[in-house]
């Protein structure tokens, strides 16, 4: 009895200590940035409307960071959602056998794969090309998505995969049960119903992407370059911005700026977050299920 | 509408599950015009023997099968056998309409709950889809209740009614038989009696099977009771009338 009151109190202390953590650290974060949180901090002394419009050059600001990070986010998810979602289709609807053993091993270790390694096979992957088949090759943004896009793929895998596993029976067995080929129940009837847990995936997927350092760091991010140029220039990005505004500051500004940029990115990944909820609610609604 | 045929024949059925065997030589006659309620502890193999008639089975791994299910495969034409190679199985699942313990509404519309199956599988214009959709609904007396309202989640509908939806979702196909899997277990002594009178109404037009979870149901509703136990028939007896049905539950409760 005793115990069981003690267990209360810790789960209550525990979950507290969650909310304590996170509310310290934006807290932090908007005591430290938050009065920089103004088109400056973004644009520097450029016109908002000619940096956006007319790409003039930003300097002092973290616009071609944001551009940058962004550019990451819509490269490697084209590069990694439809295969990370038929990958996990796939898994979920085959019937177990070795092959998929193995794809399901591979997945697996891939995902343990740290991204400060996922960032060194793009590095070592350009100095093999410059060595073999193209001596020009050198760390890019398109190095930088395909290595990302390599990073997220297992949580894309898994989460598809979990999603329509999860399906109750009873919707596995509707299509089937009233005729439908396999086809058309995965299109008609399990697709739209696990079309929740697909888009949780995908939004974890497009967060990590976004907050990703370490890769970026060995495949072409630099720290003022501006704006991306081409898929084959190198890039700033805001998760690095961070880093090098924070370990090279020259004042109590550039430090300052680096807890704005921070509150940013957090921003941004918390947006993501946000419009998935959106996005979910109002599928459920569409369904009628009661929320 | 006429009624069916012929009977389905259930012959020499043996099915086993990872190594188990779930069923064991099972023969037995569903006939047109009647309902056959299938009774027996869980695990007796009562779905099994039901989703063999449908080859619902085979979705999972490891089911094998030896013998044989023929079912009548139109009002018009002969019996065949479901195990038959020479049609697809969905061809099949279309005319062994099934309705599981659980409503399993889609979660879309009222309408699409019937367009989605029926564009899947027919295609056909959305006029006779429609049609099929209100005869389908009307059969089982829903049709009033949900009229003015079809483009509303079916979700919304109570659980006697969206299990009623999903008996008229399977009539829409048009089967010739009609496999219930404890359709009433879910549901409050209301929507029970309303399903139950629905099946004393289907079994005019259709072979009706049943599985029940409860005597006392099957003595409401069998023309035919069959026992399973472990995978066997023990009993498998008609019922001559609601009198001496109470009198055959007592039997078959001395059974296990």
């Amino acid at each position: 009895m005793r115990l069981a009151r003690l267990f209360t109190v810790f789960t209550w202390l525990a979950s507290g200590l969650t909310v304590a953590a996170v509310g310290l650290l934006v807290g932090f974060l908007v005591l430290k940035g938050g009065h920089l949180l103004r088109p400056s901090l973004l644009f520097g002394d450029t016109a908002w409307t000619d940096a956006v419009f007319h790409g003039r050059p930003v300097f002092e600001g973290i616009w071609p960071a944001l551009v940058g990070t962004l550019w990451l986010v819509f490269g490697a998810s084209v590069l990694a959602i439809p295969v990370g979602v038929m990958a996990g289709i796939h898994l979920a609807e085959a019937r177990s056998g070795k092959v998929n053993d193995l794809i399901r091993l591979g997945v697996d270790l891939l995902a343990g794969v740290p991204s400060i390694i996922m960032g060194l096979f793009g590095f070592g992957l350009i100095l093999f090309l410059r060595h073999s088949l193209l001596p020009d090759a050198n760390t890019s943004l398109l190095l930088a998505m395909a290595c990302l896009a390599l990073l997220v793929l297992p949580y894309l895998v898994k989460t598809t995969e979990a999603a329509m596993h999860g399906l109750p029976d009873n919707i596995q067995l509707t299509g089937p049960a009233l005729g439908l080929t396999r086809w058309q129940t995965l299109r008609r009837i399990k697709l739209p119903a696990a079309r929740g847990g697909l888009l949780g995936g995908v939004i974890l997927a497009i967060g990590r992407i976004a907050e990703d350092t370490a890769v970026i760091l060995m495949t072409g991010v630099v720290a003022n370059i501006g704006l991306p140029g081409s898929l084959t220039g190198k890039f700033q990005a805001l998760p690095f911005d961070i880093y090098y505004l924070a370990a090279e500051y020259q004042g109590p500004a550039d430090l300052a700026r680096a807890f704005g940029t921070a509150l940013v990115l957090l921003l941004l990944t918390g947006s993501l977050l946000v419009l998935a909820r959106i996005v979910r609610h109002r599928l459920d609604r569409q369904e009628g299920r009661e929320s | 509408m006429i009624a069916c045929p012929a009977s389905i024949q259930v012959q020499g059925l043996t099915v086993e599950a990872q190594g188990r065997r779930v069923l064991e030589e099972v023969s037995l006659a569903f006939d047109p015009g009647r309902v056959h309620v299938l009774v027996g502890r869980s695990g007796a193999g009562k779905t099994t023997l039901l989703r063999a008639v449908n080859r619902l089975n085979e979705l999972y791994p490891g089911y094998s099968v030896a013998g044989d299910v023929v079912i009548p495969w139109s009002r018009e034409s002969a019996v065949r056998s479901v195990y038959s190679d020479s049609y697809p199985v969905e061809e099949l699942r279309r005319r062994v309409g099934m309705v599981f313990q659980n409503p399993n509404v889609l979660p879309v519309s009222i309408r699409e709950n019937f367009l989605v199956p029926l564009r899947a599988t027919l295609g056909g214009d959305r006029e006779s889809m429609e049609q099929r959709m209100h005869q389908a609904l009307s059969e089982v007396q829903l049709l009033g209740e949900v009229e003015d309202r079809l483009d509303e989640p079916a979700t919304r509908l109570s659980g006697g009614q969206q299990q009623r939806l999903c008996l008229a979702r399977a009539l829409a196909l048009q089967p010739t038989v009609l496999l219930l899997d404890e359709p009433t277990a879910n549901l409050d002594f209301r929507a029970t009696a309303h399903i139950e009178r629905l099946i004393a109404e289907l079994k005019k037009h259709y072979i009706l099977v049943v599985v029940s979870h409860s005597l006392a149901q099957a003595a409401r509703l069998a023309d035919r009771v069959v026992v399973l136990q472990e995978g066997r028939v023990v009993l498998d007896e008609d019922v001559e009338n609601r009198e001496n049905a109470t009198g055959l539950m007592d039997r078959i409760r001395q059974l296990s």
